[in-house]
């Protein structure tokens, strides 16, 4: 079933419809990508809206153009104009940039292009890969194993939001009380509506997300203001020389095992969810260095320093894909805003989506391997051009994204008290950023709260009042509490081994 | 405290009140939460307590308190992975809450095809400061793209207004 839900997917884009989609997403997330500040999530947040009345395929079309391309769109820049276009992209200014100062920008071009497709193509793979595995490890599963795997994964996100743990477990609880408002999925009673017939529903989660991404990233580009980069960075970057392509792409083959290994930790680092693209390029980028007979040649110019970075940040999209459409736990922002687009398309984002939701799901597998390729082929050809784009100031996006991001809920149910919902949401968003408190942990405590309470009372029904003692007789429950207990004292071990190594 | 940046953490940000509102709001939703029946208030009782532990626990890594460090160590409680690093005056913040919201309320009383375009003009031009006729392509740009994606290819009637729909809050 796997293997022909992947062969329909891929013949309808090479049937020529879905291809439009594909590539609509590849340009706009190039674009989204090459502009600091705007990155996938937004792009994603935008696109929500624009996906009502699509097909639901040709939405994961579109969807996943936009997540394999904006991490080479951010390359771009990063190399030419030594300003990362995404967070995880600054590991490829360290050796991209003096690259192109010493004339080598195409080297460096080519070799990011062909290491983002090649990474990407990795990560894909292995997703693949597991997939199988993965939906019998989910029909194996029972209420109390549903309920663990949420705890896990509001516990792994917490944690590793890096230097995060308090306020990303805070965050998580906040997000399950929201997750809370509206009638209850046992009882029916209705919670914390505060008598607003609107929230009967519970709280919708495109504005939700929207409000969260899109309008909260908004507010704080707004108050940093400014250009994205200088104009004579920008000058430079429009008169500089554009050769050895296609040398950078051999050099990728040349250096294949850079390529693997870069790819190998982009691919785990994504799996687990929380850690994403900047972990995933920063240590593949350390790890060569390290490895590497000369070290001191990185920070120069390095080819290797290119390649590393960026094999491991594409490759982690496949790796965040696997607790996405494996266990319905989004592994990153943007995973979670696809959750928001299944959701708009009538697919309930829980645990069972790969076993009900194949043919979405290998849609946006090949539409994130065709764009990771397709992406580095029209950001070779446009990559001067694409540049220019981080002319476009701030005082200009904010106010266009924050009407379109606007437009866009009301959209996709005819609603105002939505529209209301994403500013609310934008302004505790902001909020969030400004007191150092994650939101991703709230976002995906808002995604799997449902869950997490329905598999509660389910396995308090079916225990007889003793939920512990019943999953202490069920071999993945106790892998699962395991899995949990680790994932809480892990940082911890890490520190006290960390101190014992200093002494 | 200074972040990895090197900048000293603002003293809003590692105040009291952001815990002290977390724990208010955990304490109200236990409260809130044991007006409903036993199976209803069973799990956000559970997480309101477990929010109020934790809030607590932040409420006191704030402190001078002895044993704050440790906290700090052991939770992470820390400031210095800001996520955003210089905080911006709070009559900005406000300002800019205003322009938002004033981009909402225009939507509800003029309707979004007129109010989207229209904000994007005034923010241009007086909020960015930019040329009016910057101010004016971003807002054509804006009409265009709505009116092209949602009136036309989606055929999509985009809400008219508390004004001009003559339905009132129905649409809401």
């Amino acid at each position: 079933m796997g293997f022909e839900a992947l062969l329909g997917a891929v013949a309808e884009v090479a049937s020529g419809g879905s291809i439009l989609f594909l590539l609509a997403g590849v340009f706009l997330g190039l674009c989204f990508g090459v502009i600091p500040g705007l990155g996938g999530t937004t792009a994603l947040a935008l696109l929500i809206p624009v996906t009502f009345g699509m097909d639901s395929l040709d939405a994961m079309y579109l969807a996943g153009g936009v997540m394999g391309a904006t991490s080479f769109g951010g390359s771009i820049t990063a190399i030419l104009l030594n300003t990362p276009g995404t967070a995880p992209n600054a590991a490829t200014t360290f050796d991209g940039y003096p690259l192109a100062q010493q004339g080598k920008a195409g080297l460096a071009i080519g070799a990011a292009a062909c290491a983002s497709s090649m990474g990407g193509l990795i990560g894909l793979v292995t997703l693949i890969i597991f997939i199988p595995l993965a939906k019998e490890i989910v029909l194996s599963f029972g209420p109390a194993e549903f309920f663990l795997l949420t705890v896990l994964g509001l516990a792994a996100i917490a944690v590793s939001v890096r230097g995060k743990l308090l306020r990303g477990l805070i965050a998580g609880g906040v997000g399950l009380i929201i997750a809370f408002i509206g009638a209850d999925t046992i009882t029916g009673d209705l919670r914390f509506t505060g008598g607003i017939n609107y929230l009967w529903d519970g709280v919708p989660l495109v504005p939700a997300l929207t409000g969260m991404f899109a309008i909260s990233q908004m507010i704080e580009l707004a108050l940093k203001g400014g250009t994205v980069a200088t104009s004579s960075g920008q000058d430079e970057a429009a008169n500089m020389k554009i050769s050895g392509v296609g040398e950078g792409v051999l050099s990728v083959f040349k250096n294949w095992g850079v390529l693997l290994r870069g790819s190998v930790i982009g691919t785990l680092i994504g799996a687990i969810p929380g850690l994403g693209g900047t972990v995933a390029s920063f240590l593949a980028y350390s790890s060569t260095v390290q490895t590497d007979k000369d070290p001191e040649s990185y920070g120069k110019g390095n080819i290797r320093g290119v390649i590393a970075p960026e094999s491991a940040n594409n490759a982690k999209d496949g790796g965040s894909l696997i607790p996405t459409v494996a266990f319905g736990i989004p592994g990153s922002a943007e995973t979670a805003l696809f959750l928001g687009i299944l959701v708009l398309h009538g697919i309930d984002p829980g645990p069972t989506i790969l076993l009900y939701h194949e043919r979405e799901i290998y849609g946006l597998i090949v539409a994130i391997t065709f764009a990771a390729v397709a992406a580095s082929l029209i950001g070779l050809v446009l990559s001067r051009f694409l540049v220019l784009i981080t002319r476009i100031d701030v005082g200009i996006v904010v106010p266009v994204v924050v009407a379109i991001s606007l437009t866009g809920v009301y959209v996709l149910d005819g609603r105002m008290a939505d529209v209301l919902l994403t500013v609310i949401m934008g302004v505790i968003g902001y909020l969030m950023i400004r007191f150092d408190y994650p939101r991703l942990t709230l976002v995906i405590a808002l995604v799997l709260g449902e869950t997490a309470e329905r598999s509660f009372h389910q396995v308090q029904l079916i225990s007889d009042g003793q939920p512990l003692g019943f999953m202490m007789t069920r071999g993945i429950s106790v892998l699962l509490i395991a899995a949990i207990i680790i994932t809480f004292f892990l940082p911890i071990a890490r520190k006290l081994f960390q101190k014992k190594s200093a002494a | 405290m200074s972040d990895e940046s090197g900048l000293e953490t603002p003293g809003s940000v590692k105040s009291i009140w952001p815990a002290v509102v977390i724990l208010g709001f955990a304490a109200a939703i236990y409260i809130v939460a044991q007006g409903y029946s036993e199976t209803a208030r069973r799990f956000p009782s559970m997480v309101a307590i477990s929010l109020m532990v934790l809030g607590a626990i932040d409420l006191y890594s704030r402190t001078g308190l002895p044993g704050r460090d440790a906290v700090n160590a052991f939770w992470g409680s820390g400031f210095d992975r800001r996520e955003m690093v210089k905080v911006p005056p709070l009559g900005k913040e406000l300002a800019l809450f205003a322009w938002i919201a004033a981009a909402f309320l225009g939507m509800a009383i003029f309707g979004i095809l007129i109010a989207a375009p229209l904000f994007v003009f005034l923010y241009v031009w007086r909020r960015s400061g930019r040329s009016v006729v910057m101010a004016f392509a971003a807002g054509f740009i804006v009409f265009a793209f709505e009116y092209a994606v949602f009136e036309w290819a989606l055929d999509y009637t985009l809400y008219r207004g508390l004004i001009l729909n003559g339905e009132g809050f129905s649409a809401w």
